[in-house]
């Protein structure tokens, strides 16, 4: 089987892109870690423009940023068939099948899969099932391979960088907001000898480290195609 | 106001129930509870007819942490059956609804919790920690649909982000903020789990070439706010288990204090402004020495 390719870019990357390169067929476009990037209909329409088709990432969601993402999907059943959400807590996952129904896909994400992987095979499976989840990403190996060799679970690998640690308090302005004007303007930094990279809210370590076995799709980093990784200011981080 | 007061002794059990605390919730060592890398005492199985006497001759509650959920924590059900079957605990506290289906498959407790809730039966109680990820009110409907009868709402969710939440559940628990720490949005940071070093992950500067970060954490005056809001839900105030016993009655006794300005205080402000003026004089310096002097683990 082979495995399809992903790269994931928040709206911020995507608009200084131009072109997708070929071998990617989807682009995972939002933020697993912050609320305050999930794209607008123009960010979608424009990777489907490129022909790529979007998947739209959410981080955990509260009922306010839930609803503005409920209020996204329409715009993106107007594009294409089936659409794919990766949601990342159990909630938004139930919001969006209550509203939404089999119109669209959703997959897990690496936090909400990291949350069931910690239960039983068999409860992961019942939730595969209850929701029709099609995906199932992790960043981490062991993970990863575990859930392959069932060959019942789809898994998708997130490349290179690992989750560590993620806060919903602004490092830029502190304190938690509603709205974003996103001073973070997504930079990755190297903190310490570079082994952990602290992007926006969120902690990352690079592993490096790709499963044994296949997966179903990898997601690549941005920083995978750009380079974009900051040389070392702190860009205004308290 | 209630307070919900964690324990990691015998000790701080009658600390705590001497001064003024509702709820003692603990962990057990042959009922595995999350606690990342930092090893906090849980006590042993064989003291929970004392500990249970104790918080009920009280008048108080008695609440249990079962809420690993490693390959390996079914093993756990033995002892919990048996806090059940004897009636010492009121309730236990959870993070994830598997666990809710299995403890019902073996002692058949969720069942009778969902036929009993109604009928004001004084039952045991499924409480959903943060692990359980309840960051909006379709999570709080799935949870409370499984029986579970307090949510603990996640460290960074604002009291205006959580009322639909607090609207669908008979209860709810809210943390008590500490100075500079709960920086992290859920209790699953991997510094927390894989960092074995006595600073957390989260209180650690970082090197950059421009100079050292850190974590970032509310404000005081946030954290009040926070409080407030949230004091004013009447949702349950959660003191973890954490540091040393010097740090969690310090804690303990800083909430106190700042319910107690809160219920005498009609506005935010007002309120953050009053409470400015005592954690700051009162109750931070000792913390941060009490910090330098202790190395410091959490349990969530």
């Amino acid at each position: 089987m082979k495995t399809e390719k992903a790269i994931f870019l928040t709206p911020l990357q995507l608009s200084g892109i131009k072109k997708i390169p070929g071998k990617i067929s989807k682009v995972y476009l939002g933020s697993d870690s912050c609320e305050h990037m999930l794209p607008s209909p123009e960010d979608i329409k424009k990777v489907h423009d490129m022909g790529v088709e979007p998947v739209v990432s959410v981080p955990i969601l509260t009922d306010f940023h839930l609803e503005r993402l409920c209020g996204l999907v329409p715009a993106m059943l107007k594009l294409y068939w089936k659409p794919e959400v990766s949601a990342n807590d159990i909630g938004t996952v139930i919001r969006l099948r209550e509203k939404f129904g089999s119109d669209i896909n959703i997959s897990a994400g690496r936090h909400l899969f990291a949350q069931w992987a910690r239960n039983s095979l068999d409860y992961t499976a019942g939730l595969r099932d209850e929701f029709n989840i099609s995906m199932f990403e992790t960043d981490d190996v062991y993970t990863a391979e575990s859930f392959l060799q069932t060959n019942k679970f789809r898994i998708a690998f997130h490349y290179p960088y690992k989750y560590y640690s993620l806060t919903r308090i602004c490092p830029y302005k502190g304190g938690i907001y509603q709205n974003c004007d996103r001073a973070c303007a997504d930079r990755y930094i190297p903190l310490d000898d570079g082994s952990i990279i602290w992007r926006g809210n969120a902690y990352f370590t690079k592993s490096g480290a790709i499963p044994g076995l296949p997966p179903d799709r990898m997601i690549l980093s941005y920083d995978m195609i750009s380079g974009h990784v900051s040389k070392g200011d702190t860009g205004g981080i308290k | 106001m209630k307070i919900t007061a964690g324990a990691c002794t015998r000790g701080e059990i009658e600390y705590l129930l001497e001064n003024g605390a509702d709820e003692i919730s603990c962990g057990l060592n042959d009922i595995p509870s999350f606690c990342g890398n930092h090893s906090i005492p849980g006590l042993k199985i064989h003291q929970i007819h004392e500990i249970s006497d104790e918080v009920h001759s009280a008048g108080k509650k008695l609440f249990i942490y079962a809420n690993e959920t490693r390959p390996d924590w079914s093993t756990r059900i033995p002892a919990l059956r048996k806090i059940f079957e004897e009636e010492r605990a009121d309730g236990f506290i959870l993070a994830d609804a598997e666990q809710i289906e299995l403890y019902d498959k073996a002692v058949g407790l969720n069942q009778h919790i969902s036929e009993n809730y109604s009928k004001n039966v004084n039952m045991p109680e499924w409480h959903m920690g943060i692990l359980g990820f309840c960051f909006n009110s379709a999570a709080a409907r799935r949870y409370r649909s499984r029986g579970v009868k307090r949510i603990i709402i996640p460290q960074q969710i604002l009291p205006c982000e959580s009322r639909e939440i607090c609207s669908i559940m008979p209860e709810t628990e809210f943390y008590y903020l500490i100075h500079e720490m709960d920086k992290n949005i859920d209790g699953l940071c991997m510094g927390c789990r894989d960092d074995s070093s006595e600073i957390r992950f989260c209180m650690r500067g970082f090197r950059t070439t421009a100079g050292y970060v850190s974590f970032p954490a509310f404000s005081l005056e946030e954290r009040l706010a926070y409080f407030y809001g949230y004091f004013g839900q009447d949702s349950f105030i959660k003191i973890v288990r954490f540091g040393s016993t010097e740090l969690r009655r310090l804690v303990f006794n800083e909430a106190k204090e700042l319910g107690k300005l809160a219920g005498k205080t009609s506005t935010e402000a007002g309120f953050v402004a009053e409470a400015s003026g005592l954690v700051s004089e009162e109750y931070i310096p000792r913390f941060r020495e009490l910090i330098r002097k202790n190395s410091i683990g959490m349990l969530h």
